[in-house]
């Protein structure tokens, strides 16, 4: 898959494992979750998927909320053009 | 997520036809945001805010009705955020960057009418964006005649107040202005139930002013042969100044400068070896990325915008001297009749805000960007390009609209443009 999405309830609980991959010096970055996984304009994290598994143990020790982690073979093309 | 669709639903909105812009804008964002390489960490906030736009804040805003308080939709940079904070209520401005509102506007405005102003009553007839839901009254301003004219199908269906700005810039002109914030503040203060007091408004006009220093410093850091952040993420920092809380914004904003400081120390570049880029115009709602990100991709980097969603927005601070109403009240409209906007005859001052700037920030060209059927700011684009060319700066005149039809057409002569650039 090109990207790994965590996905989530609700913004307070994207930004809480935002901040705890954040201090686990993680590579995320905050996103708009795609409609392919979840039909919401909700807010998601990408994600490396070597570090999904990590992402797991984290979220358990850290008894952190999110629905699930999804992959998707979406591109991030910057000369496409369109903005909806 | 599921919390959106009930307050969507609450607020009376389209949500079978809401959920069609849901799903074309996170591919935008990925392709214009997501795409970018060595972003800012600091863009995280701003990044939140767009992922969920029609969430989070417009959450905020339906709490704060709940508990009685009042919101303001704004369309313009000259309107006073000062006085309707000051008498308790919330300024939020009415985006009208989409294509996708365009349609539902044409229904009740000829098809040679700007986008943004059919996209304005687009995303308010069509019930598709949860802003223009839930303000309890607009205010318009009479900036142009498309404007002016729109706002009367506006309010047939939403409480509005019109400010009669005048159109040039005598001192009876300011006077004029000062009166109409008068009347404003009548407004405000019927609708909230609050008075403005002197005490709040000074305190109004500090916050607004912390929050125009803060996008000062933003762009300062912008004047850096290293460009330590691309226009197209600063473009989404001025777009979301319009409506977010102006003291978290100012904070924000001023967290990321943090960031900015360190990478110019550091050398960081986001853009190495691209032309720099002055955008004059037209203002750039959201979700309207389309020139920045043309630029952006054809070996330019937007270094600044002189635009209402650039410098027209934070240039110039109100005068925190004033004791009484009437002072402060006077200063807001000096600061504010000190905008350029192409709506004023002479406009002088615009030609020299744009060879200032383009000195200013080292621009290698002027892409002199103005919305089809945006009259004013299309004629001054002549006298603009005779300025510039008396300067020794290139220029290049784009006229567009939000479709994605031209893109490509205007990629070629922006790359062509930059190409000429030494």
């Amino acid at each position: 898959m090109e990207h790994y999405y965590v996905l989530f309830q609700n913004h307070t609980d994207s930004m809480a494992m935002y901040r705890a991959l954040k201090a686990e010096k993680l590579n995320v970055r905050i996103s708009p979750t795609p409609r392919e996984l979840s039909v919401c304009c909700g807010v998601s994290l990408l994600v490396l998927e070597e570090d999904v598994d990590t992402i797991k143990n984290i979220a358990a020790e850290q008894n952190l909320a999110y629905i699930s982690i999804e992959g998707l073979n979406n591109t991030f093309d910057n000369t496409r053009h369109r903005y909806g | 997520m599921a919390d959106n669709y009930a307050m969507w639903k609450e607020l009376g909105m389209d949500i079978e036809t809401h959920d069609m812009l849901c799903e074309v804008l996170p591919g935008a964002i990925g392709d214009v945001f997501m795409s970018q390489e060595n972003r800012p960490e600091k863009m995280d906030f701003f990044d939140m805010v767009l992922a969920d736009v029609h969430g989070i804040r417009p959450a905020e805003l339906v709490e704060f009705r709940k508990n009685g308080g009042k919101v303001f939709g704004t369309f313009c940079a000259y309107v006073p955020d000062e006085v309707i904070f000051a008498a308790g209520g919330i300024a939020t401005g009415l985006c009208a960057g989409s294509q996708f509102w365009v349609p539902g506007g044409e229904r009740y405005l000829p098809a040679n009418t700007c986008p943004l102003i059919k996209a304005m009553l687009g995303a308010r007839f069509d019930k598709t964006c949860p802003f223009y839901r839930l303000a309890d009254m607009y205010i318009g301003e009479n900036t142009c005649d498309g404007k002016k004219k729109a706002y009367e199908i506006l309010g047939t269906d939403v409480p509005m107040h019109v400010m009669d700005l005048p159109q040039m810039k005598r001192d009876k002109d300011i006077v004029k202005w000062a009166d109409e914030i008068k009347e404003l503040i009548a407004v405000v203060e019927e609708v909230t139930g609050n008075k403005v007091t002197p005490e709040a408004l000074s305190e109004e006009i500090k916050v607004i002013n912390a929050k125009r220093q803060a996008l000062q410093r933003l762009y300062d850091l912008r004047k850096n042969a290293k460009a330590p952040i691309s226009g197209t993420d600063t473009l989404l920092i001025s777009q979301i100044a319009y409506y977010d809380d102006p003291k978290r914004f100012t904070q924000m904003v001023n967290v990321l400068c943090d960031e900015l400081d360190q990478r110019v120390a550091d050398g960081v570049d986001v853009a190495p070896g691209a032309k720099r880029i002055l955008i004059s115009g037209t203002p750039m709602a959201i979700p309207n990325w389309k020139m920045h990100n043309i630029i952006e991709t054809s070996g330019g980097v937007v270094v600044c915008e002189e635009t209402c969603t650039g410098t027209r927005y934070f240039e110039g601070q109100v005068d925190e001297s004033g004791e009484t109403l009437d002072e402060m009240v006077m200063n807001i409209a000096e600061r504010y009749m000190g905008i350029n906007c192409a709506c004023f005859t002479p406009n002088e001052g615009r030609f020299d805000d744009v060879i200032r700037l383009a000195k200013e920030y080292n621009v290698d060209g002027v892409i002199d960007v103005n919305l089809k059927f945006c009259t004013t700011y299309d004629i001054e684009g002549y006298t603009l390009e005779q300025r510039l060319n008396e300067a020794g700066i290139k220029v290049l005149g784009i006229e567009t609209d939000y479709t994605d039809n031209d893109a490509q057409q205007i990629k070629t002569r922006v790359e062509a443009f930059i190409e000429t650039l030494a």
